[in-house]
């Protein structure tokens, strides 16, 4: 019986008041675009476990739209992305007010040619 | 040892005769024995009973595009040769049953009903010929996995064919539990006939959470094919994608490099470890031992930090890539996972002092939920529950994977087949897995992470085989002509030892049915897909 | 009187957060804060309740059959005076038989809706029952043959007054019979779990399972009643000292701090033991209260003969 009090003195308290802080490096986080430009190659569409990357075809430009009420989190449209225009942050604060926020978009320039998706 | 292997299987084809049509290699360490149906109970009798093989999977796949028939495939593994043998016979669409090989072999029976109610295919002669995983509900006539039924198509629910244990005695109470529980579980439910506390008998009825992920996976390309896998279940999220993954490899005849070997590993055995210290913590649950319950969580949250740290995911998700691994550790994860790992050791074995020294919690967990060996041979239990009731099966001894042949560990087990046994050996494989972290640590080779996987050729099928913290899991995964899943059949360890726990309950009181339950630790997810 | 009433019903919660308090400690965490039963049991009271279709009009009633009657006997149970206009209505048997009632209309209603962890609840605690309360009565004749009355009041004032010593082995083989009849009467670990989720092991629990709303309050609320006045009982029994014996306005205030302080202490000796302790087989439990009926008879033994 003293060993239980004594282990139960030892480990103190576990649980936390503190605030949540940041999560660590290699969290697979929220995907985000970044200033890079995008070629249009559509990698990261045609890779994406979820169909969480659409493209969207206006007149004259087209859009990469991405949903984060679709995806997994896997990181893989960021490994395949030729110009790191997609990266995984460790961001895990994703709830929003409404569910336009949930989707984010990025132009796309095409540098290569619309039926070209790359082989995963 | 291939010359044993071919003087082996040369003297089974003169035994089995003409019985047996035609005997074919797939792969290195697969023969396939296409036999007749009328063939296959003796065929698969022998195997069995005179030649000690175990029953690994059965698979029924609808291959009337290919050919124009059904196919079933029981394999059967032979560790001491390192070897499958497939029996496979072929039935015609137009005649769709065979001849039941349950009634010989206990442990065929839930394949045979899942194939009755996902295939149509009707075994004759089974003993318990209810529906499994279409809860009696379905129509009789809409078998889901056949190639012509559309992945969304709605059934119409008919009145339910269910029925459970009718008792004759007005002693005998029933009691239904689930499956909504009072607690937040998984979804089953359990009827038992009880005469006062003691139970008699367990019904129980799973496959509230069949997602239906074998048909959703077919039509898809290998690569999205993981993620599918991966999502199964929870906890065993690593295993069933790196049997995944190494069904792919096997059908490319890929070897992947050394370091992804040595990586799969390690993870493989962080997927274990905080598996096993989490339930040894929740089953001081079922006795309601505060002190070992909130212990236990916190060594496994503290696993869990440790898995998000070095691999981005506290379930170890999306590390696996078809081919080898997607990520890589440096010298910072590396001590991170040694330094964490030597004070987890600590704690958990003051954990498990302050339980085997506690006279209630041992006098609850000896002697409850007895499997005696002979139920968990005739039924084929793998894994913890086997090897808790003195049954030898360790698949990561037996048929090695990954790294498993560069590293020695010593598989633990025990006699007795209660719930302390059931806890002694995920005592043990705690202590093993950390000291095979060790050992891969200090020689971890440096090189590549992953090789690329070649064109897949159609129609030709390999398995591939982990041990997941509750025993052994094969997916069995056959690719269609564009590099997509043709059928994909997946039997985790949950699979093989629910049958047994019904076994292990009889005898004991209702109250005990929680901390059994929680000793055999199955997740219903796997069992369901 | 209204008092009394008052202080037994408004300090039940407080005493069940104590308790819940150090358990969360002892399990490492920081736990639920004090003041948590109180909002459960207002929440409780705001609800709606549901009823199956299958249940009675025993369903809707017993709540409040239950709580007038663990209120009821709080009447006759000394608090932070011994001054009591209630004596000679009753004496310690009422109290006890005054449970007995809201037990049987528990484990009765239980059965009201058919559900089977009613009926599997109802017959675990109708068992254990048998064995408790006679255990619990013997605990309280081997205190009361020393003052010779059994109302409670006078019982308290002639301890206080003889000093019947600690030491007499008799007093404390009382004690450690009635401690283990309070931890059974008040469904705590060894003998019952009253937090666990397992519907097949709920003794207590179980028959609470089809209430809901306002009628799950009055049942909880009343389950925190009878913790309180069996832990006060325990107290008043064993530990009298510095309770008030005149209405003296001063006087009372010393003794009801001195009468919350001793409850806290002991909360927190029971939360000790639950945590210490796992939940024994339900078949072990009668030889457990067996035990305690042992002690109680030696002790009965002992006294004769001092």
């Amino acid at each position: 019986m003293f060993d239980l009090i004594k282990k139960i003195w030892k480990t103190k308290t576990v649980t936390k008041t503190d605030l949540l802080t940041e999560a660590p490096e290699r969290f697979r986080g929220k995907p985000i675009f970044v200033s890079n430009e995008c070629t249009g190659c559509q990698a990261c569409i045609t890779s994406c476990p979820a169909k969480a990357i659409t493209l969207v075809q206006n007149d004259n430009s087209s859009t990469i739209s991405l949903s984060y009420a679709n995806c997994i989190f896997c990181g893989i449209c960021a490994e395949m992305c030729e110009t790191n225009a997609i990266q995984i942050t460790n961001e895990y604060r994703l709830a929003t007010k409404t569910k336009t926020e949930l989707t984010v978009t990025k132009q796309a320039t095409f540098a290569k040619l619309l039926t070209a998706g790359k082989e995963v | 040892m291939e010359k044993t292997i071919k003087q082996w299987l040369s003297r089974m084809k003169q035994q089995l005769g003409n019985k047996v049509r035609s005997m074919e290699q797939n792969g290195a360490q697969e023969t396939v024995m296409l036999v007749e149906k009328t063939e296959l109970p003796d065929v698969c009798y022998f195997l069995w009973h005179e030649k000690k093989g175990r029953l690994f999977t059965m698979v029924g796949n609808d291959e009337r595009d290919i050919h124009g028939f059904f196919a079933l495939y029981y394999v059967f593994s032979f560790d001491s040769f390192r070897h499958f043998i497939t029996v496979k016979t072929l039935i015609d669409p137009l005649d769709p049953t065979f001849p039941s090989v349950s009634v010989q072999l206990p442990a065929a029976n839930w394949y045979e009903r899942e194939v009755k109610d996902l295939l149509g295919l009707r075994p004759q002669g089974h003993p318990d010929p209810r529906p499994l995983i279409l809860h009696g509900d379905w129509p009789e006539d809409l078998h889901p996995l056949r190639k012509d039924f559309p992945l969304d198509r709605h059934a119409p629910r008919v009145q339910s064919r269910e029925s459970f244990m009718p008792y004759d005695s007005e002693d005998v109470t029933e009691i239904p539990v689930g499956p909504i529980h009072a607690g937040i579980i998984e979804p089953g439910h359990f009827r038992f006939g009880a005469v006062g506390d003691t139970i008699l008998h367990l019904d129980a009825r799973l496959f509230f959470t069949h997602r239906g992920l074998e048909k959703a996976n077919e039509g898809m390309p290998l690569e999205k094919a993981l993620f599918l896998a991966e999502r199964i279940c929870g906890v065993c999220a690593l295993s069933h994608s790196t049997a995944f993954a190494q069904a792919a490899e096997r059908l490319g005849g890929v070897t992947i490099p050394p370091r992804a070997a040595y990586l799969r590993t390690l993870f493989l055995e962080l997927e274990r470890l905080y598996n096993h210290i989490g339930d040894v913590g929740n089953i001081c649950a079922g006795f309601g031992f505060a002190v070992g319950v909130s212990q236990g969580a916190r060594l496994k949250e503290t696993l869990q930090q440790l898995n998000e740290r070095v691999a981005g995911h506290r379930y170890l998700r999306g590390i696996i890539r078809l081919g080898g691994i997607r990520i890589d550790i440096t010298e910072r994860e590396k001590e991170d996972i040694v330094r964490t790992l030597s004070y987890v050791k600590k704690e958990f074995q003051e954990l498990v002092d302050l339980l085997f020294s506690h006279d209630i919690a041992m006098n609850r967990m000896a002697t409850t939920g007895v499997l005696s060996l002979e139920h968990a041979n005739q039924l084929e239990v793998v894994g913890v529950a086997a090897r808790a009731s003195g049954r030898s099966v360790d698949i990561r001894r037996d048929q090695p994977y990954a790294a498993y042949d560069q590293v020695s560990f010593h598989v633990p087990v025990y006699e007795v087949g209660d719930v302390l046994s059931r806890v002694r050996i995920r005592v043990d494989e705690v202590l093993e897995s950390i000291a095979i972290i060790e050992q891969l640590m200090h020689s971890l080779p440096s090189g590549d992470t992953f090789t690329p996987l070649p064109p897949l050729p159609p129609y030709r099928s390999a398995m591939g085989w982990c041990e997941s913290p509750r025993g052994e899991t094969v997916h069995w995964l056959m690719v269609g002509p564009d590099q997509t899943v043709y059928r994909y059949r997946v039997r985790s360890a949950t699979y093989s030892n629910w049958p047994a726990v019904p076994l292990a309950v009889k005898g004991n009181i209702v109250p005990d049915f929680p901390l059994i339950n929680k000793s055999f630790e199955l997740c219903y997810a796997c069992c369901d897909r | 009187m209204f008092l009394q009433i008052a202080i037994v019903i408004l300090l039940a919660p407080f005493i069940q957060g104590v308790i819940k308090k150090t358990k969360a400690r002892m399990q490492n965490r920081i736990g639920p804060s004090i003041w948590q039963p109180y909002y459960d049991v207002i929440k409780f009271m705001k609800k709606d309740a549901v009823l199956s279709h299958h249940s009675s009009w025993l369903s809707i009633v017993t709540p409040y059959i239950v709580f007038v009657s663990i209120v009821t006997a709080g009447l006759f149970i000394p608090t932070y005076t011994v001054n009591n206009d209630w004596n000679f209505i009753g004496d310690v048997i009422l109290v006890v038989y005054l449970f007995g009632v809201a037990r049987f209309f528990t484990a009765l209603t239980a059965l009201d809706a058919g559900g089977s962890f009613g009926g599997m609840g109802s017959s675990r605690e109708m068992a254990l029952s048998a064995i408790a309360e006679p255990a619990l009565l013997l605990a309280l004749f081997a205190v009361c043959l020393s003052s010779g009355t059994m109302k409670l009041s006078d019982l308290v004032v002639s301890l206080l007054h003889n000093g019947w010593d600690w030491f007499t082995p008799s007093y404390g083989l009382a004690f450690f019979a009635m401690l283990i009849v309070v931890i059974a009467e008040t469904g705590r670990i060894p003998v019952d779990n009253p937090d666990t989720h397992l519907e097949l092991t709920m003794v207590h629990e179980g028959m609470l399972l089809e209430y809901s709303g306002r009628y799950l309050g009055l049942m909880m609320w009343a389950a925190q009643i009878k913790q309180l006045l069996l832990l006060s009982l325990f107290i008043h029994l064993f530990f009298p000292w510095g309770i008030a014996a005149s209405g003296d306005a001063s006087q009372i205030i010393l003794s009801f701090l001195l009468y919350v302080a001793k409850l806290v202490a002991l909360s927190m000796l029971l939360a000790f033991i639950e945590t210490m302790y796992a939940k024994i087989r339900l078949f072990k439990v009668p030889k457990l209260l067996g035990s305690s009926m042992i002690l109680s008879l030696m002790a009965i033994l002992l006294r004769v003969f001092e």
